[in-house]
């Protein structure tokens, strides 16, 4: 098998017991790998109901067929379980080194099984598998520890490890990779402390058969001249994601106090312009890539230096925007704090905001919070709530559960401003004036993230209010963005500097021998944009299309200020966008997928 | 006075990739916000402009021969 590792390393931590098989051919064919495989695995291996933080479940971690390779961006992986933040199929993307890493050591992919009976990391040496006591880094901080294994195993290995948030099972609790790359959405650091799992160690020293190195070569050297002469290369390799910060404040989708508002006043002071003068140090870059959009920045607080990649733009939103944090001093620190802790920054940040409206709104008070008086914009409000979710301390331990379920417990309403869908907290963009954006959210199969169908320029650029049509671009995006994860690439050179589709079949066709045209590929990922659906249905104890409603504030509230002030989504509008959504999906009046469709898909 | 006009991504739709630029006549001097606005071009679809590979803003006023290229915005991550 041309390009894959061609093994899947199975280890369960309870019984120690480390098992390799060689890939399933079938799975490569229907599946390709990364997010592909993990959803096809977990649904088979999983039995339905088990609690997402119990020994039952399992972490699937699994490159794709061009992972590893040199074609620019071949640097991605997915770490995917049953999600503790959503109860369904949740899987987090990351990019760094770790993707070529796990190749090159052989294997395409890792399940992790089981509990260990005690703080552990997984050692893998290429062939040599071990299940290592891990007490000395438990407690430890993500950053921290990383330096520690670096410091004990040497620099040639590369990390995925989880901090205190994940040991102490937060349910956004991120992994953590190449000091500052995360696999941060849906929980699965929690997944990983709930095993007692403090950290992955890979090295990899083997190569990989390509099945035509010349035809690759040929193509890699055509992507990256296309990636070179794009005007926007300059723009990524100096500000990265934080570059669009302005813009989205200019639009009114920048998400501030806790979606009050899709317009920060102090949006300038956090800008990529500002990080550009004050904060970056460096350009940091995933295997193998031209755009280097990671930027390592440095700053001071309290007498002491830190040091951390970001903030990127999702942070600048959350943490910026959304809890009102204005400058780029705090912000650059409380990103640090956030993957200190192990903390998702998207997560992390909303969950903060909503503690902050409740406090503001008298829901919870002094006496909650144990004195701390949470403040809009107060960076020590900000950092002493997020240390007490980290600990699960006081009110700590019901914000560490997410919105969803804080605001259950709270009550007084405050589920209409719990800014999530089915238990995941909506990312970076304020969607009242932007229905196709809106219906990325309602619709996205891990809950509400933007990145498997950023739609929000389709919403500019055919109308704002338009309804009609934008279910139709919605199911295109969530098809063709999820082909990167499965593939193992980073969309980035596709969406950012406007590479053309067509590159991707033929790389793939260079690498593995495998035919697969554009369409084929995108046939695959409905394939599995139905199967976690499936995974949906099958964990959902009353399943409906109330699943995919956004929170009520989208509906109820008007946006406070900016330039979409006073915007609201209509709810006819929003059963217009599920009715148009399911119709073209084949599936019933209730999101379900119809037998005919699992049938074309072979899932039935 | 003419220039050459091309955009990348979503842009293409408006005013065709750069590699095959939409040549425009301009009968009189007027910046790019009003020339982009005249061709129904929405605002906040273009997020960086490039002028013979340097770098403008929306007030720019396109001179003879101009090859101008517009870049929307970004995916924040």
């Amino acid at each position: 098998m041309f390009a894959y590792g061609g093994k899947v390393l199975r280890i369960n931590l309870s019984t120690g017991q480390i098992t390799v098989k060689n890939l399933d051919e079938k799975l490569v064919r229907d599946y390709l790998g990364g997010r592909g495989f993990a959803a096809r695995i977990l649904y088979d291996e999983l039995k339905p109901g088990l609690d997402p933080l119990g020994p039952d479940n399992k972490i699937v971690v699994a490159s794709g067929p061009l992972s590893g390779l040199f074609v620019p961006g071949a640097g991605k992986i997915t770490f995917a379980a049953k999600s503790p933040a959503t109860n369904s199929y949740g899987d987090s993307n990351m990019g760094g080194m770790l993707a070529a890493e796990i190749k090159y050591a052989g294997y395409d992919v890792l399940i992790i099984e089981g509990k260990a009976n005690r703080p552990s990391y997984i050692y893998i040496n290429n062939d040599r598998v071990e299940i290592r006591e891990a007490g000395q880094y438990w407690g430890q901080g993500a950053i921290t520890t990383e330096k520690m294994l670096k410091d004990d195993l040497g620099d040639q290995f590369q990390m995925a490890v989880i901090g205190p948030a994940g040991e102490n099972l937060i349910k956004f609790a991120c992994i953590s990779h190449d000091f500052g790359r995360q696999a941060g959405r849906t929980g699965i650091g929690a997944v990983m402390g709930s095993k007692n799992l403090k950290a992955i160690a890979l090295r990899g020293s083997k190569s990989l058969k390509i099945a035509n190195p010349k035809l690759l070569k040929t193509l890699t050297g055509d992507i990256i001249t296309q990636c070179q002469k794009h005007p926007a290369l300059k723009l990524w390799l100096n500000q990265g994601t934080a570059s669009v910060t302005v813009w989205s404040n200019e639009q009114g989708s920048f998400p501030t106090r806790n979606f009050q508002s899709g317009y920060f006043e102090g949006y300038k002071n956090i800008s990529g312009d500002v990080m550009l003068k004050e904060t970056i140090v460096t350009n940091k870059a995933c295997f193998g890539c031209p755009m280097a959009c990671g930027k390592y920045a440095r700053t001071k607080k309290n007498n002491r230096t830190y040091y951390v990649e970001g903030p990127e733009y999702e942070t600048a939103a959350m943490i910026g925007g959304d809890c009102a944090i204005g400058n780029i001093t705090d912000l650059t620190y409380a990103n640090w704090l956030c993957d200190e802790l192990g903390i998702d920054t998207i997560s992390g940040g909303s969950v903060v905001a909503f503690a902050m409206e409740c406090y503001e709104k008298g829901i919870i008070t002094d006496k909650d919070t144990d004195g701390i008086k949470l403040k809009f914009g107060d960076i020590e409000s900000f950092e002493k709530i997020l240390r007490k979710i980290a600990y699960r301390e006081g009110i700590g331990a019901i914000l560490a559960e997410g919105v969803k379920i804080a605001s259950e417990k709270f009550g007084q309403g405050s589920d209409k401003f719990a800014m999530q869908v089915k238990g995941l907290e909506i990312s970076g963009y304020e969607s009242r004036k932007a229905p196709a954006m809106m219906l990325a959210y309602m619709t996205c199969d891990i809950g509400a993230h933007h990145n498997r169908a950023w739609a929000i320029t389709h919403d500019i650029a055919v109308g704002r209010d338009k309804i009609e049509g934008k279910a139709q671009r919605v199911i295109e995006l969530q098809h063709i963005r999820p082909v990167f994860d499965m593939i193992g690439c980073c969309r980035l050179q596709w969406v950012e500097l406007d590479l053309s589709l067509e590159y991707y079949p033929q790389a793939l066709a260079a690498a593995t021998g495998l035919n697969y045209s554009l369409d084929d590929l995108l046939k695959c990922s409905e394939r599995v944009w139905n199967l976690s659906r499936l995974f949906l249905i099958r964990e959902s104890k009353n399943f409906g299309r109330h699943v995919d409603y956004p929170p009520a504030r989208f509906y109820e509230e008007k946006v406070k200020n900016g330039p979409t002030r006073d915007s609201i989504a209509k709810k006819q509008d929003i059963d217009k966008l599920l009715d148009e959504y399911y119709r073209l999906r084949g599936w019933d009046e209730n999101g379900k997928p119809t037998p005919a469709k699992l049938k074309e898909l072979g899932l039935l | 006075m003419k220039i050459k006009l091309g955009g990348y991504g979503i842009l293409k739709n408006y005013v065709g990739p750069p590699e095959n630029a939409r040549e425009i006549e301009l009968p009189q001097a007027k910046s790019l916000k009003d020339i982009l606005q005249e061709m129904g071009i929405p605002d906040g679809m273009v997020m960086l402009i490039s002028v013979n590979d340097e770098q403008k803003n929306l007030d720019y006023v396109p001179q003879e021969g101009d090859e101008i290229k517009l870049v929307p915005p970004v995916s924040g991550g």
